[in-house]
Protein backbone atom coordinates (compact mmCIF):
# COMPACT_ATOMS: atom_id res chain seq x y z
CA UNK A 1 0.00 0.00 0.00
CA UNK A 2 1.30 3.46 -0.99
CA UNK A 3 1.33 6.47 1.39
CA UNK A 4 -1.37 8.36 -0.58
CA UNK A 5 -3.69 5.35 -0.14
CA UNK A 6 -3.67 6.09 3.59
CA UNK A 7 -3.60 9.91 3.46
CA UNK A 8 -6.35 10.45 0.86
CA UNK A 9 -8.98 8.33 2.66
CA UNK A 10 -8.19 10.06 6.00
CA UNK A 11 -8.60 13.54 4.45
CA UNK A 12 -11.73 12.43 2.55
CA UNK A 13 -13.25 10.98 5.74
CA UNK A 14 -12.61 14.27 7.56
CA UNK A 15 -14.37 16.21 4.78
CA UNK A 16 -17.21 13.68 4.76
CA UNK A 17 -17.64 14.12 8.52
CA UNK A 18 -17.70 17.91 7.99
CA UNK A 19 -20.40 17.47 5.30
CA UNK A 20 -22.53 15.41 7.70
CA UNK A 21 -21.98 18.02 10.46
CA UNK A 22 -23.17 20.80 8.09
CA UNK A 23 -26.32 18.79 7.31
CA UNK A 24 -27.06 18.11 11.02
CA UNK A 25 -26.66 21.84 11.76
CA UNK A 26 -29.19 22.58 9.00
CA UNK A 27 -26.68 24.42 6.83
CA UNK A 28 -27.00 22.09 3.82
CA UNK A 29 -29.82 20.19 2.16
CA UNK A 30 -30.27 16.41 1.83
CA UNK A 31 -29.38 16.65 -1.87
CA UNK A 32 -26.09 18.36 -0.99
CA UNK A 33 -25.38 15.72 1.66
CA UNK A 34 -25.98 12.91 -0.84
CA UNK A 35 -23.90 14.59 -3.56
CA UNK A 36 -20.89 15.24 -1.32
CA UNK A 37 -21.15 11.83 0.39
CA UNK A 38 -21.00 10.20 -3.03
CA UNK A 39 -18.07 12.42 -4.01
CA UNK A 40 -15.99 11.62 -0.90
CA UNK A 41 -16.82 7.88 -1.07
CA UNK A 42 -15.70 7.85 -4.70
CA UNK A 43 -12.48 9.63 -3.72
CA UNK A 44 -11.80 6.99 -1.03
CA UNK A 45 -12.57 4.16 -3.45
CA UNK A 46 -10.27 5.71 -6.10
CA UNK A 47 -7.43 5.97 -3.59
CA UNK A 48 -7.84 2.39 -2.41
CA UNK A 49 -8.39 0.75 -5.81
CA UNK A 50 -6.89 3.21 -8.32
CA UNK A 51 -6.22 0.88 -11.25
CA UNK A 52 -9.30 -1.31 -11.27
CA UNK A 53 -11.73 1.62 -10.95
CA UNK A 54 -10.04 3.95 -13.45
CA UNK A 55 -9.57 1.14 -16.02
CA UNK A 56 -13.25 0.26 -15.74
CA UNK A 57 -14.14 3.97 -16.06
CA UNK A 58 -11.91 4.32 -19.16
CA UNK A 59 -13.58 1.30 -20.78
CA UNK A 60 -17.01 2.71 -19.95
CA UNK A 61 -16.15 6.13 -21.43
CA UNK A 62 -14.47 4.55 -24.45
CA UNK A 63 -11.02 5.94 -23.60
CA UNK A 64 -7.77 4.13 -24.07
CA UNK A 65 -5.99 5.46 -21.00
CA UNK A 66 -7.32 5.36 -17.43
CA UNK A 67 -5.47 8.66 -16.69
CA UNK A 68 -7.45 10.40 -19.45
CA UNK A 69 -10.68 9.08 -17.97
CA UNK A 70 -9.73 10.35 -14.52
CA UNK A 71 -8.80 13.83 -15.80
CA UNK A 72 -12.06 13.93 -17.79
CA UNK A 73 -14.08 13.02 -14.69
CA UNK A 74 -12.23 15.55 -12.49
CA UNK A 75 -12.81 18.35 -15.03
CA UNK A 76 -16.48 17.44 -15.22
CA UNK A 77 -16.85 17.65 -11.45
CA UNK A 78 -14.94 20.96 -11.30
CA UNK A 79 -17.10 22.51 -14.02
CA UNK A 80 -20.23 21.34 -12.23
CA UNK A 81 -19.09 22.95 -8.97
CA UNK A 82 -18.05 26.14 -10.80
CA UNK A 83 -21.44 26.32 -12.53
CA UNK A 84 -23.26 25.83 -9.23
CA UNK A 85 -21.19 28.51 -7.50
CA UNK A 86 -21.87 30.92 -10.36
CA UNK A 87 -25.63 30.55 -9.91
CA UNK A 88 -25.32 30.77 -6.15
CA UNK A 89 -23.39 34.07 -6.31
CA UNK A 90 -25.82 35.50 -8.87
CA UNK A 91 -28.74 34.57 -6.63
CA UNK A 92 -27.09 36.07 -3.56
CA UNK A 93 -26.42 39.29 -5.48
CA UNK A 94 -30.00 39.48 -6.58
CA UNK A 95 -31.27 38.89 -3.02
CA UNK A 96 -28.98 41.65 -1.67
CA UNK A 97 -30.25 44.13 -4.29
CA UNK A 98 -33.85 43.25 -3.50
CA UNK A 99 -33.19 43.72 0.21
CA UNK A 100 -31.49 47.11 -0.35
CA UNK A 101 -34.43 48.20 -2.54
CA UNK A 102 -37.05 47.11 0.00
CA UNK A 103 -35.21 48.97 2.77
CA UNK A 104 -35.00 52.15 0.66
CA UNK A 105 -38.71 52.04 -0.19
CA UNK A 106 -39.69 51.21 3.39
CA UNK A 107 -37.62 54.09 4.74
CA UNK A 108 -39.41 56.39 2.28
CA UNK A 109 -42.83 55.12 3.44
CA UNK A 110 -41.79 55.81 7.05
CA UNK A 111 -40.75 59.37 6.13
CA UNK A 112 -44.08 59.96 4.38
CA UNK A 113 -46.01 58.72 7.41
CA UNK B 1 -49.08 69.42 -21.81
CA UNK B 2 -51.26 70.18 -18.79
CA UNK B 3 -49.79 70.40 -15.30
CA UNK B 4 -52.19 67.60 -14.25
CA UNK B 5 -50.52 65.25 -16.71
CA UNK B 6 -47.10 66.32 -15.43
CA UNK B 7 -48.29 65.42 -11.91
CA UNK B 8 -48.73 61.84 -13.10
CA UNK B 9 -45.22 61.77 -14.56
CA UNK B 10 -42.24 60.81 -12.44
CA UNK B 11 -38.73 61.77 -13.50
CA UNK B 12 -36.28 59.22 -12.10
CA UNK B 13 -32.58 60.02 -11.65
CA UNK B 14 -30.41 57.07 -10.60
CA UNK B 15 -27.41 58.76 -8.96
CA UNK B 16 -24.08 57.83 -7.45
CA UNK B 17 -21.73 60.57 -6.22
CA UNK B 18 -23.37 63.32 -8.29
CA UNK B 19 -23.34 66.15 -5.73
CA UNK B 20 -21.61 68.42 -8.25
CA UNK B 21 -24.32 67.98 -10.89
CA UNK B 22 -27.59 67.20 -9.17
CA UNK B 23 -28.71 70.73 -8.24
CA UNK B 24 -28.25 72.17 -11.73
CA UNK B 25 -29.97 69.13 -13.25
CA UNK B 26 -32.98 69.52 -10.94
CA UNK B 27 -33.25 73.21 -11.86
CA UNK B 28 -33.19 72.40 -15.59
CA UNK B 29 -35.84 69.68 -15.23
CA UNK B 30 -38.11 72.02 -13.24
CA UNK B 31 -37.66 74.72 -15.86
CA UNK B 32 -39.41 72.37 -18.27
CA UNK B 33 -42.39 71.98 -15.96
CA UNK B 34 -41.68 68.71 -14.18
CA UNK B 35 -41.94 68.79 -10.40
CA UNK B 36 -42.17 65.13 -9.47
CA UNK B 37 -38.52 64.19 -9.50
CA UNK B 38 -37.14 61.13 -7.72
CA UNK B 39 -33.44 60.71 -7.01
CA UNK B 40 -32.45 57.12 -6.35
CA UNK B 41 -29.24 57.66 -4.43
CA UNK B 42 -27.18 54.50 -4.83
CA UNK B 43 -25.28 54.90 -1.53
CA UNK B 44 -23.30 57.98 -2.62
CA UNK B 45 -20.34 58.94 -0.47
CA UNK B 46 -20.91 62.64 -1.16
CA UNK B 47 -23.92 64.89 -0.47
CA UNK B 48 -26.05 63.81 -3.45
CA UNK B 49 -29.04 62.86 -1.26
CA UNK B 50 -28.82 65.93 1.00
CA UNK B 51 -28.60 68.33 -1.96
CA UNK B 52 -31.47 66.52 -3.67
CA UNK B 53 -33.68 66.83 -0.57
CA UNK B 54 -32.83 70.48 0.03
CA UNK B 55 -33.64 71.20 -3.63
CA UNK B 56 -37.10 69.72 -3.13
CA UNK B 57 -36.70 66.40 -4.93
CA UNK B 58 -38.03 63.10 -3.65
CA UNK B 59 -35.12 60.95 -2.52
CA UNK B 60 -34.80 57.25 -1.75
CA UNK B 61 -31.44 55.92 -0.70
CA UNK B 62 -29.79 52.52 -1.09
CA UNK B 63 -27.82 51.67 2.05
CA UNK B 64 -25.10 50.03 -0.04
CA UNK B 65 -24.05 50.61 -3.65
CA UNK B 66 -25.77 48.17 -6.01
CA UNK B 67 -25.21 49.70 -9.44
CA UNK B 68 -27.23 51.69 -11.99
CA UNK B 69 -29.49 48.76 -12.92
CA UNK B 70 -30.54 48.20 -9.33
CA UNK B 71 -31.10 51.95 -8.81
CA UNK B 72 -33.24 52.17 -11.96
CA UNK B 73 -35.35 49.21 -10.84
CA UNK B 74 -35.87 50.92 -7.46
CA UNK B 75 -37.17 53.96 -9.36
CA UNK B 76 -39.54 51.77 -11.38
CA UNK B 77 -40.87 50.14 -8.20
CA UNK B 78 -41.38 53.57 -6.62
CA UNK B 79 -43.40 54.68 -9.68
CA UNK B 80 -45.39 51.44 -9.56
CA UNK B 81 -46.17 51.78 -5.83
CA UNK B 82 -47.23 55.41 -6.12
CA UNK B 83 -49.42 54.92 -9.17
CA UNK B 84 -47.54 57.13 -11.65
CA UNK B 85 -48.88 56.84 -15.18
CA UNK B 86 -45.60 57.76 -16.91
CA UNK B 87 -41.99 57.73 -15.94
CA UNK B 88 -38.81 59.09 -17.52
CA UNK B 89 -35.27 58.08 -16.56
CA UNK B 90 -32.46 60.57 -17.05
CA UNK B 91 -28.74 60.34 -16.23
CA UNK B 92 -27.54 62.35 -13.24
CA UNK B 93 -24.31 63.62 -14.81
CA UNK B 94 -25.99 66.30 -16.93
CA UNK B 95 -25.22 64.50 -20.19
CA UNK B 96 -28.88 64.64 -21.22
CA UNK B 97 -30.88 67.74 -22.06
CA UNK B 98 -34.08 67.87 -19.95
CA UNK B 99 -35.75 69.60 -22.90
CA UNK B 100 -35.87 66.15 -24.52
CA UNK B 101 -38.10 64.75 -21.74
CA UNK B 102 -41.14 66.28 -23.40
CA UNK B 103 -40.14 64.79 -26.77
CA UNK B 104 -40.09 61.32 -25.26
CA UNK B 105 -43.45 61.86 -23.55
CA UNK B 106 -45.00 63.21 -26.76
CA UNK B 107 -43.89 60.03 -28.54
CA UNK B 108 -45.33 57.95 -25.70
CA UNK B 109 -48.62 59.85 -25.95
CA UNK B 110 -49.04 58.91 -29.60
CA UNK B 111 -50.17 55.59 -28.14
CA UNK B 112 -48.16 53.20 -30.28
CA UNK B 113 -45.23 52.71 -27.89
CA UNK B 114 -44.90 51.57 -24.29
CA UNK B 115 -41.18 52.25 -23.98
CA UNK B 116 -39.53 55.21 -25.72
CA UNK B 117 -35.74 55.30 -25.87
CA UNK B 118 -33.83 58.53 -26.32
CA UNK B 119 -31.47 57.85 -29.22
CA UNK B 120 -28.11 59.67 -29.19
CA UNK B 121 -27.18 58.54 -32.70
CA UNK B 122 -30.22 59.86 -34.57
CA UNK B 123 -28.83 63.41 -34.34
CA UNK B 124 -25.85 64.35 -36.44
CA UNK B 125 -24.62 67.09 -34.09
CA UNK B 126 -23.88 64.91 -31.05
CA UNK B 127 -20.23 64.28 -30.31
CA UNK B 128 -20.02 60.77 -28.89
CA UNK B 129 -16.64 59.26 -27.89
CA UNK B 130 -15.50 56.53 -30.29
CA UNK B 131 -15.22 53.94 -27.50
CA UNK B 132 -18.92 54.39 -26.73
CA UNK B 133 -19.89 54.17 -30.38
CA UNK B 134 -18.04 50.84 -30.70
CA UNK B 135 -19.39 49.49 -27.45
CA UNK B 136 -22.93 50.53 -28.34
CA UNK B 137 -22.72 48.81 -31.73
CA UNK B 138 -21.60 45.53 -30.11
CA UNK B 139 -24.26 45.80 -27.39
CA UNK B 140 -26.94 46.49 -30.03
CA UNK B 141 -25.92 43.37 -31.90
CA UNK B 142 -25.98 41.15 -28.81
CA UNK B 143 -29.31 42.63 -27.72
CA UNK B 144 -30.70 41.97 -31.19
CA UNK B 145 -29.55 38.33 -31.06
CA UNK B 146 -31.56 37.78 -27.89
CA UNK B 147 -34.54 40.03 -28.56
CA UNK B 148 -34.90 39.88 -32.39
CA UNK B 149 -35.79 43.55 -32.05
CA UNK B 150 -33.42 46.14 -33.53
CA UNK B 151 -32.81 49.20 -31.34
CA UNK B 152 -30.01 51.49 -32.49
CA UNK B 153 -29.23 52.95 -29.03
CA UNK B 154 -29.77 50.14 -26.53
CA UNK B 155 -27.41 51.75 -23.98
CA UNK B 156 -29.17 55.10 -23.67
CA UNK B 157 -30.00 56.15 -20.10
CA UNK B 158 -32.93 58.30 -21.18
CA UNK B 159 -36.14 56.33 -21.45
CA UNK B 160 -39.84 56.98 -21.04
CA UNK B 161 -42.33 54.36 -19.87
CA UNK B 162 -46.11 54.30 -19.80
CA UNK B 163 -48.07 52.60 -17.01
CA UNK B 164 -48.06 49.24 -18.83
CA UNK B 165 -44.27 49.29 -19.02
CA UNK B 166 -43.97 50.47 -15.40
CA UNK B 167 -46.09 47.53 -14.27
CA UNK B 168 -44.31 44.93 -16.36
CA UNK B 169 -40.64 45.89 -16.11
CA UNK B 170 -38.57 43.82 -13.71
CA UNK B 171 -34.84 44.26 -14.23
CA UNK B 172 -32.66 41.54 -12.76
CA UNK B 173 -29.19 42.90 -13.52
CA UNK B 174 -27.56 45.47 -11.25
CA UNK B 175 -24.81 46.89 -13.48
CA UNK B 176 -24.85 48.67 -16.83
CA UNK B 177 -26.00 45.49 -18.55
CA UNK B 178 -29.53 46.45 -17.44
CA UNK B 179 -29.87 48.61 -20.58
CA UNK B 180 -29.72 45.57 -22.88
CA UNK B 181 -31.71 43.44 -20.47
CA UNK B 182 -34.43 46.10 -20.50
CA UNK B 183 -34.81 45.97 -24.29
CA UNK B 184 -34.77 42.16 -24.31
CA UNK B 185 -37.36 41.90 -21.54
CA UNK B 186 -39.54 44.56 -23.16
CA UNK B 187 -39.63 42.31 -26.23
CA UNK B 188 -40.54 39.29 -24.13
CA UNK B 189 -43.34 41.28 -22.45
CA UNK B 190 -44.63 42.40 -25.87
CA UNK B 191 -44.01 46.03 -24.99
CA UNK B 192 -43.81 48.28 -28.05
CA UNK B 193 -40.51 50.15 -28.37
CA UNK B 194 -39.88 53.45 -30.17
CA UNK B 195 -36.85 55.74 -30.39
CA UNK B 196 -36.60 59.51 -30.62
CA UNK B 197 -33.46 61.61 -31.23
CA UNK B 198 -31.98 63.29 -28.17
CA UNK B 199 -29.12 65.66 -27.52
CA UNK B 200 -26.18 64.45 -25.46
CA UNK B 201 -23.24 66.30 -23.90
CA UNK B 202 -20.14 64.37 -22.89
CA UNK B 203 -17.98 66.17 -20.36
CA UNK B 204 -14.61 64.96 -19.07
CA UNK B 205 -16.38 63.79 -15.93
CA UNK B 206 -19.23 61.95 -17.64
CA UNK B 207 -16.70 60.16 -19.84
CA UNK B 208 -15.07 58.71 -16.73
CA UNK B 209 -18.40 57.37 -15.57
CA UNK B 210 -20.74 55.17 -17.54
CA UNK B 211 -19.62 52.69 -20.12
CA UNK B 212 -16.27 53.04 -21.75
CA UNK B 213 -14.86 50.26 -23.88
CA UNK B 214 -13.23 48.44 -20.94
CA UNK B 215 -16.21 48.56 -18.60
CA UNK B 216 -18.28 47.79 -21.67
CA UNK B 217 -16.42 44.55 -22.27
CA UNK B 218 -17.01 43.56 -18.64
CA UNK B 219 -20.67 44.48 -18.96
CA UNK B 220 -21.04 42.52 -22.18
CA UNK B 221 -19.45 39.45 -20.67
CA UNK B 222 -21.81 39.65 -17.69
CA UNK B 223 -24.82 40.20 -19.95
CA UNK B 224 -23.80 37.34 -22.20
CA UNK B 225 -23.52 34.99 -19.24
CA UNK B 226 -26.80 36.16 -17.82
CA UNK B 227 -28.71 35.78 -21.04
CA UNK B 228 -27.09 32.60 -22.25
CA UNK B 229 -27.73 30.80 -18.99
CA UNK B 230 -31.30 32.05 -18.72
CA UNK B 231 -32.38 31.03 -22.22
Amino acid sequence: METYQILVPIVALAFWAYTIYQFIKGRSSIVELLFWSLFWLLTIALALFPDSITERLARWLGMKSNINALVFLALGILFFIQFRLYFLIKRQNSIISELVRKLALKEDEKDEA
Amino acid sequence: MSSRQHDKTLIVIPAYNEAANIESLLKKIRKHGFDRILIVDDASEDKTAAIGRSSGALVIRHIINRGPGAATQSGIEYARMHGYQRMVTIDADNQHDPEDIQKLLDRLDKGDADLVIGNRFMRGDNFIPRSRVIYNAIANLITFLFSHHWVSDTQSGMKALNRKAIENTQLGTDGFEFCSEWVIKAGLMHLRIAEVPIKVYYTEESRKKGQGLLTGIRTLSSLFHQLLLRH
